[in-house]
């Protein structure tokens, strides 16, 4: 059986993230930067540059008759924000094609992490207990571990679901480790901040409110996770074999009804996600 | 009476396959479509074939019920049991099926793991579906339900072949 060690070597096999979300991830969450600085690593990427300026001049932060440069446009998103935008830039253009090792055919991996993140936002404006850029965040870059999977397993698939067991048990009897746990790792190896890379790995087993580790963004963003199986959003293989955490249950799906809106709400927003995006690759002819 | 946005569930087959999302559903006359949708987890896939008219339909319902969210379920009937399946029926008819001459099959309604009751998502979906037959007279021809496993569930136009795909395999659901 492999050890960690041999997972963590497929980590240069994946697609890094460029050196200008790297640093702008990395300033943003250690608060330390100029605006003068972000600006410059910013307008380094292509994409990212359209993509702050699209939103910061997009009616939910424009003003009527203006049009604002790049580091206004900065200026009017702010950190959290601009994290968000970031990170959904870049992975998704990632998602799109990955997860073949876990039986997901080509978007469904997007869909999942984005169905995720959407909902994570959602649960924390609902709840008004933690930062829904960063909900969103986490939930979107939860299963990053299956991208290291997926490079490990070089074309093979991943385990077949044993409908009695958990699959976290199931991979780590396959391979010495879960996804979840790696997706920690690579979060660490991309110098994602401490508390994003927790997110990751608790997202299946988020620690109960007793436990020194809990923290509310796990709670939300395992919450989220399931709202996603459910939906059929990002299930591949590995099925909807996971367990709900009790006391996610009791604070964010406390009735079914709440869990079905949550449900409902995933496929709307990403029915617009999709319908925009369809519109924004059709706009130049 | 709805005024359901019938148009959009009529889709064109790209290279003889028509892709169902979830919350969609698709019928078509086509004698030599395969009508697809993929991960199918609590949701419940249903497929419609008349060998007589050569119809197929198929829809991927998300939740049981329609009573608490009419603006959704307006906007895309195919997202609830309640709403959708009554549509995907009639749509078939329209297209000159009858309920005599229909093989109806259906699977999904996975739940998630030891799950003890609480959300019963996939039951509910079940049960609506159950209810729905119930009342309607309808014979379902054969269902793969329950569990906790994704599921692809496709029909094959021309000879009616169901087929579900599930933990890596595949199996005809119906004829049996």
């Amino acid at each position: 059986m492999a050890g960690i060690n041999n997972i963590i070597s497929t980590f240069d096999r994946l697609p890094a993230l460029p050196g200008a979300v790297n640093r702008v991830v990395s300033m943003l969450s250690s608060g330390e930067y100029d605006m003068g600085e972000l600006e410059s690593v910013i307008s380094t990427d292509e994409a990212l540059t359209s993509a702050v300026l699209r939103i910061g001049n997009s009616a939910a932060y424009g003003t009527p008759g203006k049009t604002f440069a790049l580091k206004q446009s900065l200026v009017r998103l702010g950190s959290a924000t601009l994290m968000k935008l970031v990170l959904e830039q870049e992975m998704t253009q990632v998602f799109e094609v990955a997860g073949a090792g876990y039986g997901l055919r080509r978007h469904a991996m997007w869909r999942g992490s984005v169905g995720g993140a959407v909902v994570a936002e959602k649960i924390a404006s609902d709840s008004k207990f933690t930062d829904p850029n960063l909900c969103f965040v986490c939930a979107l870059l939860r299963d990053i571990g299956k991208l290291a999977i997926d490079a490990y397993l070089c074309g093979d698939n991943a385990p077949q679901a044993d409908p009695d067991e958990d699959y976290l048990n199931q991979e780590r009897s396959a391979f010495g480790f879960d996804h979840a746990e790696v997706g920690r790792l690579l979060a660490q190896n991309w110098n994602l901040p401490d508390r994003i890379a927790d997110a990751i790995g608790f997202h299946h087993t988020p620690p109960a409110p007793d436990d020194q580790t809990h923290d509310v963004l796990f709670d939300i963003v395992h919450a989220a996770d399931v709202v996603c199986l459910w939906s059929g959003m990002g299930i591949g293989c590995d099925g909807l074999n996971y367990r709900v955490a009790e006391h996610v249950k009791q604070a964010y799906l406390p009735h079914r009804k709440v869990a079905e809106e949550y449900m409902a709400f995933a496929w709307t927003r990403i029915s617009e996600i999709e319908d925009d995006s369809q519109q924004t690759r059709g706009a130049i002819a | 009476m709805l005024t359901m946005p019938t148009q959009t569930y009529k889709k064109k087959a790209v290279d003889g396959k028509i892709v169902v999302g979830v919350a969609d559903m698709a019928v078509t006359s086509d004698p030599d479509a395969l009508l697809i949708t993929y991960a199918l987890g609590s949701c419940i896939g249903v497929t419609i074939f008349d060998p007589v008219a050569c119809v197929g339909g198929m829809l991927h319902f998300m939740l049981p019920n329609s009573k608490g969210s009419p603006d959704k379920a307006k906007a895309n009937p195919a997202m609830f049991g309640d709403t959708g399946v009554p549509l995907l029926f009639r749509m078939c008819y329209d297209l000159g099926a009858t309920k005599e001459n229909m093989v109806v099959c259906a699977a999904g309604g996975a739940e998630i793991l030891a799950d003890d009751g609480h959300f019963k998502i996939g039951s509910r979906n079940r049960t609506i579906l159950r209810k729905l037959f119930w009342k309607n007279s309808i014979l379902v021809a054969a269902e793969d339900t329950g569990g906790v496993g994704s599921r692809t569930l496709q029909l094959n136009v021309p000879d009616g072949h169901v087929e579900i795909r599930s933990k890596g395999n595949g199996k005809l659901l119906w004829p049996e």
